[in-house]
């Protein structure tokens, strides 16, 4: 049990024990004390039972016995009304108000009265001061779990903050921060500045960014901090709370998040990119010349030796070539396949109608002996980039034409439509071999094929380079076939807002 | 090697069979009888800027991808020479890198071939490449 209410307790008892003696008391000398006021005062007639109304009466009553002694009042009576004496003889009671042994009754009552209204009012006043405190503990206590709580979030917040005076000294700095540069509390605060912590060549460029008194939460800046060690960190800056509120020196809470993760995936990506690249670039100039050779030579060899070699030994040759020049297209795919993932988009607008148009009839004549009928649609135009849809568009229409080789009259249709997803969906329809579609999700892989050899050729990257160009779009590619009756493509391209 | 007329075509190229595919092609057209086949950047700089040459060639065949001095210093070289810049420069590579394209058209290539897998068209390749420099191209004096 704590203080106060040892306190209350006790006070509450001393309450208790007056009232009770009064209580006691009050039967007996209640009649006199009550005629003994109203001789003097009617007004004071009826006796309340509170201690504060008992007080002020016998405060009345006893002022009223030393101020209006019977020498005085006289003295008062004649001023008031010029007769003297006669107030004091003539009172229509006819009590003698300054008998002793009433005087003493009501001395005896009125001095109880006094110390009870004392007393209460002590009571009620501590009880008071007692429930005040009671409350500003409570609103203490309240404070310093909220105080402490704070200081434990503020410390082990998963970010780092820290403040800094007008003068750009750090004023208070948390525990998180403190551990990502290594230093201890003491070394930091009031000592250095939070500039001294930034790295030489970005310095002016922090300086400058922190010192805009109107920098706002939603600034950010990206810095390098040194760390004790002398290691740097990179950490994305923004103000918290800028204190505009009193006269005291301008201070502002900034807090800074580690960007070390996104700098060291960023640096392991560039990191795979120039690997990448590096490699395909090798791929490109090396692989390649040794299946010139190949063919080359085989070339020469079937040419200039031709009379030294009987019919087999020239199918052989023609093996060795034909498999030369395959890996040499296969290389050439996989290397156009790699590049796309690294080109950037170089977005314009283009009339589909127009580039579909183009390609098909470039195609077409590639086939004179086949009949193929070719229907183009009115085509929506998109925002794409050029050279990468003429490729999409290149190796649907190729496929359609190839995988209509064996049908008597090759249908191809091609048309466009809005779906209302703010997407264009395009469409290339033919009645070729199909495919089944238990095989639909292998069919946009690198080097997948769903068609032997011999029956139709190719490396099997066509369709993987259509996949990733509209991907890298936006937009979806997929396809619905039947075997022996055809297929259907589809991809969509979002629409682009223009301004965008 | 050296040989009595002027040269008319400088072949840089490490690799001795794409060399010989290349001097088989310009033979089949009559067009390496002054061909000078030099195997790496480092003989060729030695050769471009040595004394011993007399006479500018009409066309350098450069392949770009050789060990110590690349086709790309050599290229750097030859264009920021005030004399020998003149000289008509035929990258001859297996590599249609966009780098290698820009590169080389930034320090003033004359052309950039892209060496075919396929021989036929190898050969139908470098026979352009022979006719148009050697005959149809009217060079520096």
């Amino acid at each position: 049990m704590n203080k106060p209410i040892l306190i209350g307790f006790f006070l509450a008892l001393v309450f208790g024990s007056v009232i009770y003696h009064y209580l006691n008391n009050r039967k007996n000398y209640s009649r006199e004390w009550r005629y003994s006021f109203a001789g003097n005062h009617s007004l004071h007639r009826k006796a309340s039972t509170t201690g504060l109304a008992a007080a002020l009466r016998f405060r009345a009553d006893f002022g009223h016995q030393r101020f209006f002694h019977p020498d005085m009042k006289m003295n008062a009576g004649l001023n008031k009304k010029g007769t003297p004496g006669l107030l004091q003889d003539n009172d229509p009671t006819g009590k003698d108000v300054n008998t002793p042994s009433t005087t003493v009754k009501k001395f005896d009552s009125g001095y109880i009265a006094f110390w009870v209204g004392i007393t209460l009012a002590l009571i009620s006043l501590s009880l008071f001061l007692l429930f005040q405190i009671r409350k500003r503990q409570a609103v203490t206590e309240q404070f310093n779990v909220a105080r402490a709580d704070l200081i434990t979030l503020f410390n082990n917040a998963p970010c780092g903050l820290h403040s800094i005076d007008e003068k750009g000294f750090i004023v208070n700095i948390n525990n998180t921060l403190l551990g990502w540069l290594g230093y201890e509390k003491v070394e930091i605060v009031g000592k250095l500045k939070f500039t001294d912590l930034v790295g030489k060549d970005e310095q002016n460029g922090a300086e400058q960014s922190l010192a805009i008194s109107q920098v706002s939460a939603s600034d950010k800046v990206r810095l390098n901090l040194i760390k004790k060690s002398g290691e740097t960190i990179p950490v994305i800056l923004s103000v918290v709370r800028t204190d505009g509120l009193s006269k005291a020196p301008e201070k502002r809470l900034f807090s800074t998040v580690d960007n070390s993760e996104c700098r060291d995936s960023l640096e392991r990506i560039k990191h795979l990119d120039h690997e990448l690249e590096a490699f395909s670039y090798s791929i490109s100039h090396d692989l390649r010349a040794p299946l010139r050779s190949i063919d080359g030579y085989s070339r020469i060899l079937q040419e200039d030796y031709a009379v030294k070699l009987d019919v087999e030994g020239k199918r052989v040759l023609t093996v060795i070539m034909n498999n030369a020049k395959r890996m040499g297209k296969l290389i050439d795919d996989l290397l156009e396949f790699g590049r796309l993932g690294r080109k950037t988009l170089q977005r314009s607008h283009l009339s589909m109608t127009g580039m579909v148009n183009s390609i098909v009839q470039e195609l077409v004549a590639l086939e004179p002996t086949r009949k193929i009928e070719v229907k183009v649609g009115q085509l929506h135009r998109a925002f794409v980039d050029v050279d990468m849809i003429r490729q999409v568009w290149f190796h649907l229409l190729q496929n359609a034409i190839k995988f209509t080789g064996k049908t008597d009259l090759a249908a191809i249709e091609i048309r466009s439509y809005q779906t209302g997803e703010g997407e264009t969906c395009y469409e290339v329809k033919d009645n070729g071999v199909g495919f089944d579609m238990q095989y639909a999700p292998k069919l946009f892989g690198v080097f997948q094929r769903l068609h032997k050899m011999q029956d139709f050729s190719g490396t099997g990257v066509g369709l993987a380079i259509v996949k990733r160009i509209i991907s890298r779009h936006g937009g979806r590619v997929w396809a619905e076939g039947i075997l022996n009756q055809g297929v259907t493509f589809y991809f969509t391209i979002p629409i682009e807002d223009e301004n965008t | 090697m050296k040989i009595l007329n002027a040269v008319e075509i400088l072949l840089i190229e490490d690799n001795p069979d794409d060399a010989g595919l290349t001097i088989h092609a310009l033979k089949k057209h009559n067009l390496a009888n002054n061909l000078l086949h030099l195997h790496d950047g480092e003989e060729a700089l030695a050769y471009l800027f040595s004394d011993e040459i007399t006479s500018i060639p009409k066309v350098i065949l450069l392949d770009l991808k050789m060990p110590k001095v690349d086709g790309i210093e050599v290229l750097r070289r030859i264009k920021s020479d005030e004399r020998r810049k003149i000289i008509p420069v035929v990258v001859l590579t297996s590599s249609k890198e966009d780098r290698d394209i820009l590169e080389s058209y930034n320090l003033g290539v004359n052309a950039y071939i892209v060496k075919p897998v396929d021989f036929d068209k190898f050969v139908k390749a470098i026979a352009e490449i022979g006719f148009f420099w050697l005959l149809l191209n009217q060079p520096p004096k």
